[in-house]
């Protein structure tokens, strides 16, 4: 894209870091040796002295055209403005006990990264695992069962996971699945098509995650040094309920208008909850807990799926007309208060969207409660 | 320098020289905190206990001089060695001692660098004398550096006060011929305190100040260190001391003027011996002044003419303009040249033959000598350890910032620390300003503030400002950066490397044993390991109170000498300007081991260089910086 011509670090700092919307996905950090991160922070560290550069072009919060990407992953036109482009939507969970009881709603992106890897469809996964040591979000490299089960169940604090691209466990493989938020399906996307960096043509599998905001990791500083909850062993939002963080002797409920105020500044920006871009999506169903929705949208994707179920990994069933107008619902308004740069508290950046007015018009027309 | 052969002829830097005259005075006591450009005669006469000499590092210079004046309330000769801002260090000391007066001879010798070459300012430490009321003595050749010092103790026992000897760095590290005096036998006197024996700074011993040092001018107006060389009545007369007198002596020889232009050399300054001054200048015309750095004898010697004078003088120096230092008037070191432009200007001499300064060097030379810019040595691990903090700063995001010290890492001011360092003072400084910045938060203030210190700065000045930091509980994080020496000043042992001066273990005090018995939080990383370091420093940013962070590893020069490690670059995977990474590793991360070939478009390391700290191969986007099997190298080379 033109808009890419002549931008660089500098500009990535002022636009995106400075400006306050970065979500942390992690694509620029460790790609060269001026951009740096810890905990869900990014960091240009000094100035690099080139006027362009990938960082700038793979950034979710630079300037992103949903549907030009759309279809460079698919070969149909057929841009669902509100869901993006699928094959097929599938209520969906994992066969295998220890996927369903190690995952959240179902397990399935449990079952169907252990399956890519035991078929040799991928050689690693590049997955958020909770660490051992304080469980805290961090990225694996995971090339077995035993290390992608570590990573399995929602984590609610954004963590630039996509870094891990960059380290040196991920040089020597050729072929890698990613499981991630939508923007760093996004940012994948943008780079396997916007650059020629040689991690972004190892990515062979995405599967993207519903996502409709994370939390900075202050949140952890707030329940340690606020209500000094230590040693979190798991933290869960189900639905109607705040935040339930347990350590190995204690339960906790935080309520969700605190959790909310948490919330990463650049997530309220968000145009993409159901990471349209992804191979697969998936994300949990309003109704049951034990299932979750599950969305093929390209080619490679729709034929994971279809290996998984002939193999007995997962097993589906179909999607409610109802179901999927709760969804869409939710999708829509999400989009709408993106466009209408419309939130109670929080200052919304839509920018960085090239989308085309038509569309526009019909998303504004959703409700925005 | 230790041969006892009177008479014999050797050659001796005006370090060792003054060392020389002391242990020729028969001193026993030396007590140092190491600085630049003395530290030598401390080094020397510490190195010395067979000769029964005790000598110590101690931990800052109040310290050491109040350890050397307890020798000599004891019956000792003894000496106290110190740079110019160690001086103020001891000046509350000093300004209380000169009322109880001392027992053994007492010596202090202090440094001054005039231009600054290895200080942070160029402090004329004469004034301490005038302040102090007590004698002061400067040489101006390696030999006298060696007579004076002997002849100090002396002095001090006959006055009953300490005595200052002034050097400046071009006598330090000067070197000259010294012709050897005896060295006395061994003393076996043992010190003791009498019953009757007491040492008080009492307001009522004031007088005693002034009647001492009305002593000492009295042997002053006969001293030989003041000399004067030129024709009987001269109409012009130039007064100097130190270095400067050999300028003088050069610039009016240059001049053709050595016959017509007396020189007096002061050699004992302080206090003025009025009534020499009064022989040799009363009948003169022209009185002009050389000197480092201050207008010192200038201001002294024109307050007597004025006072005890008979007539008018014309007096040419830093107050009318005519003698300005490399820098300016008062300003940088004096040179033979400085003294040829000041004279011909006084003489109305046209186009006198005046030859570069080494400030003009550079321009003389350009394109012929490579830039070379104060930076840390290859592998240092101040140079991880600045990057990190740069990182965790960035990645914090409140714009943090960063107050230095005095150590190497005082060039984290330039770009070898990438600018980080917002102020540099005085020893400990950075932790004491971290105080005041540390309770700024209730006015709002919210920047995240980083104190630097060396392991020995920490030991020297930082422990009463993390006490007070406890106490008041203010936010900063002390990075202590330690290199298990102190490097700067040429690798002295200090409290925390368990070795005394004199090489004796005493077992190390450890760092973070005192800074957690203060009770403050307390964190220890390799700064080489950049990753962890940076997420160390970043993690006890978001910390409020007082927090240590001590990023540990051996000085690169120790490191190297002990194990040499190596790595090189993989021509293979470095790119050069294809990869993005704007040569980081030579251009923005500047080990001086890193160059880029601009031929080749590719990043090498420079095998002598390389301490094979490793630092660059964790920078490098490519990991194409790996470590050389030197085992394997050796079995090639053989």
């Amino acid at each position: 894209m033109d808009e890419f011509a002549r931008k660089g670090s500098v500009n990535l700092k002022q636009e995106v870091i400075q400006a306050g919307w970065c979500v942390s996905c992690g694509l620029c950090a460790d790609m060269c040796p001026y951009i740096k991160t810890v905990e869900d922070r990014i960091a240009i560290v000094h100035e690099c002295n080139a006027d362009e550069g990938n960082c700038y072009k793979v950034c979710p919060r630079t300037a992103t055209d949903y549907s030009f990407l759309h279809r460079q992953i698919r070969d149909s036109d057929d841009y669902d403005y509100i869901l993006g482009g699928y094959r097929k939507i599938y209520m969906a969970r994992a066969i295998n006990n220890s996927h369903h009881e190690s995952g959240q709603y179902g397990g399935v992106v449990t079952a169907l990264t252990a399956m890519s890897l035991r078929e040799g469809l991928v050689d690693s996964s590049l997955l958020t695992a909770n660490s051992v040591e304080d469980s805290r979000p961090e990225y694996v490299i995971a090339m077995d069962e035993e290390n992608v089960i570590r990573a399995a169940g929602s984590k609610y604090v954004v963590y630039p996971t996509v870094r891990g691209l960059y380290q040196r466990e991920m040089s020597q493989k050729d072929k890698t699945l990613v499981v991630g938020r939508p923007c760093q399906v996004t940012g994948l996307r943008k780079m396997q098509h916007y650059t020629s960096v040689a991690q972004g043509k190892k990515v062979e599998f995405i599967i993207g995650l519903f996502c409709f905001w994370g939390l900075e990791y202050a949140f952890y500083n707030y329940l340690e040094d606020e209500l000094g909850i230590h040693s979190i062993t798991s933290i869960d939002i189900p639905k109607n309920r705040g935040a339930i963080i347990k350590t190995s002797s204690e339960v906790h409920e935080v309520p969700l208008e605190k959790v909310r105020t948490f919330i990463r500044r650049g997530c309220h920006s968000c145009f993409d909850p159901t990471s349209e871009l992804a191979d697969v999506s998936v994300g949990s169903t309003e109704s049951e807990t034990s299932w979750c929705t599950l969305i093929s949208r390209t080619e490679k994707g729709n034929e994971l799926v279809n290996k998984a179920i002939s193999l007995g990994v997962i097993e589906v069933r179909s999607y409610s007309s109802e179901l999927e107008e709760q969804l869409r619902e939710a999708v829509r308004n999400k989009k709408a208060r993106v466009l209408l740069e419309k939130h109670e508290t929080v200052s919304v950046n839509r920018s960085y969207l090239r989308i085309n007015d038509s569309l526009q018009e019909k998303l504004k027309g959703g409700s925005v409660s | 320098m230790i041969r006892n052969e009177p008479g014999t002829t050797v050659i001796l830097t005006g370090n060792e020289a003054m060392a020389r005259g002391a242990m020729e005075a028969g001193v026993q006591f030396c007590a140092s905190y190491p600085g630049s450009p003395c530290v030598e005669v401390a080094d020397v006469l510490i190195r010395c206990h067979d000769r029964g000499i005790y000598g110590e590092w101690s931990t800052n210079e109040i310290i050491a001089l109040e350890a050397a004046a307890a020798a000599s309330f004891s019956g000792m000769r003894s000496i106290c060695v110190m740079k110019q801002n160690g001086l103020a260090v001891a000046a509350d000391f000093l300004l209380s001692l000169n009322h109880s007066g001392v027992r053994g001879g007492l010596v202090l010798v202090v440094g001054d660098d005039p231009s600054a070459h290895s200080s942070i300012n160029e402090v004329d430490s004469r004034h301490f004398a005038r302040f102090a009321e007590i004698p002061l003595l400067e040489p101006s050749t390696v030999q006298e550096a060696c007579d004076m010092t002997r002849w100090a103790f002396e002095l001090s026992e006959k006055v009953q006060t300490l005595v200052i000897i002034r050097v400046v760095t071009r006598i330090c590290h000067a070197r000259g011929n010294v012709v050897l005096g005896e060295l006395p036998l061994v003393s076996e006197k043992i010190p003791r305190i009498e019953p009757w024996d007491r040492f008080f700074c009492v307001s009522l011993a004031h007088l005693a100040v002034h009647v001492r040092q009305e002593q000492a001018r009295e042997v002053f107006e006969e001293c030989a260190f003041n000399q004067y060389e030129g024709p009987e009545d001269p109409v012009s007369v130039v007064v100097t001391s130190g270095p400067s007198s050999l300028y003088a002596r050069e610039a009016l020889s240059l001049l053709g003027i050595r016959e017509k232009v007396g020189i007096l050399k002061m050699g004992a300054t302080w206090p003025v011996p009025r009534n020499y001054i009064l022989n040799h200048l009363g009948k003169s015309e022209n009185i002009i002044f050389f000197e480092e750095t201050d207008a010192f004898l200038e201001q002294n010697i024109t307050s007597v003419m004025a006072q005890f004078g008979d007539r008018k003088y014309h007096f040419f120096g830093q107050a009318s303009g005519h003698v300005e230092g490399e820098r300016g008037v008062g300003v940088g070191e004096m040179s033979t040249n400085q003294a040829v432009k000041a004279l011909s200007k006084i003489f109305n001499i046209d186009n006198p033959l005046v030859r570069p300064n080494t400030s003009d060097i550079k321009e003389i030379l350009r394109g012929g000598l490579p830039e070379r810019e104060l930076t840390m040595c290859p592998g240092c691990p101040h140079r991880s350890s600045f990057w990190a903090i740069k990182t965790a700063l960035e990645l914090d995001g409140r714009e943090g910032f960063t107050l230095g010290d005095i150590g190497c890492y005082t060039l984290g001011a330039l770009r070898g620390g990438f600018y980080l360092l917002r102020s540099v003072f005085c020893m400990g400084s950075g932790a004491g300003l971290a105080n005041g910045f540390g309770q700024l938060h209730r006015f709002g203030f919210n920047q995240p503030v980083i104190a630097l210190a060396g392991d020995s700065t920490f030991f020297h000045a930082c422990i009463p400002a993390l006490v007070s930091a406890q106490y008041n509980n203010a936010n900063f994080t002390l990075v202590i950066l330690d290199n298990g020496t102190t490097a700067m000043t040429g690798f002295q042992p200090h409290a925390g490397t368990g070795l005394t001066g004199q090489g004796t273990s005493t077992g190390p005090l450890i760092i973070e044993n005192i800074t957690r018995g203060l009770g403050i939080k307390t964190e220890i990383a390799d700064p080489h390991q950049l990753k962890k370091t940076v997420e160390l420093l970043y993690r006890m940013l978001k910390k409020q109170g007082p927090k240590v962070v001590i990023l540990r590893k051996p000085c690169s020069l120790e490191a190297s000498r002990i194990k040499r490690r190596l790595y090189q670059v993989n021509p293979v995977e470095c790119i050069g300007d294809s990869c993005g990474c704007s040569r980081f590793c030579s251009r923005v991360f500047g080990c001086p081991a890193i160059f880029f070939d601009n031929e080749k478009g590719k990043a090498y390391i420079n095998d002598l260089l390389c301490t094979g700290c490793g630092a660059c191969s964790d920078l490098c986007p490519r990991e194409a910086i790996y470590e050389v099997d030197t085992n394997q190298a050796e079995v090639k080379m053989a």
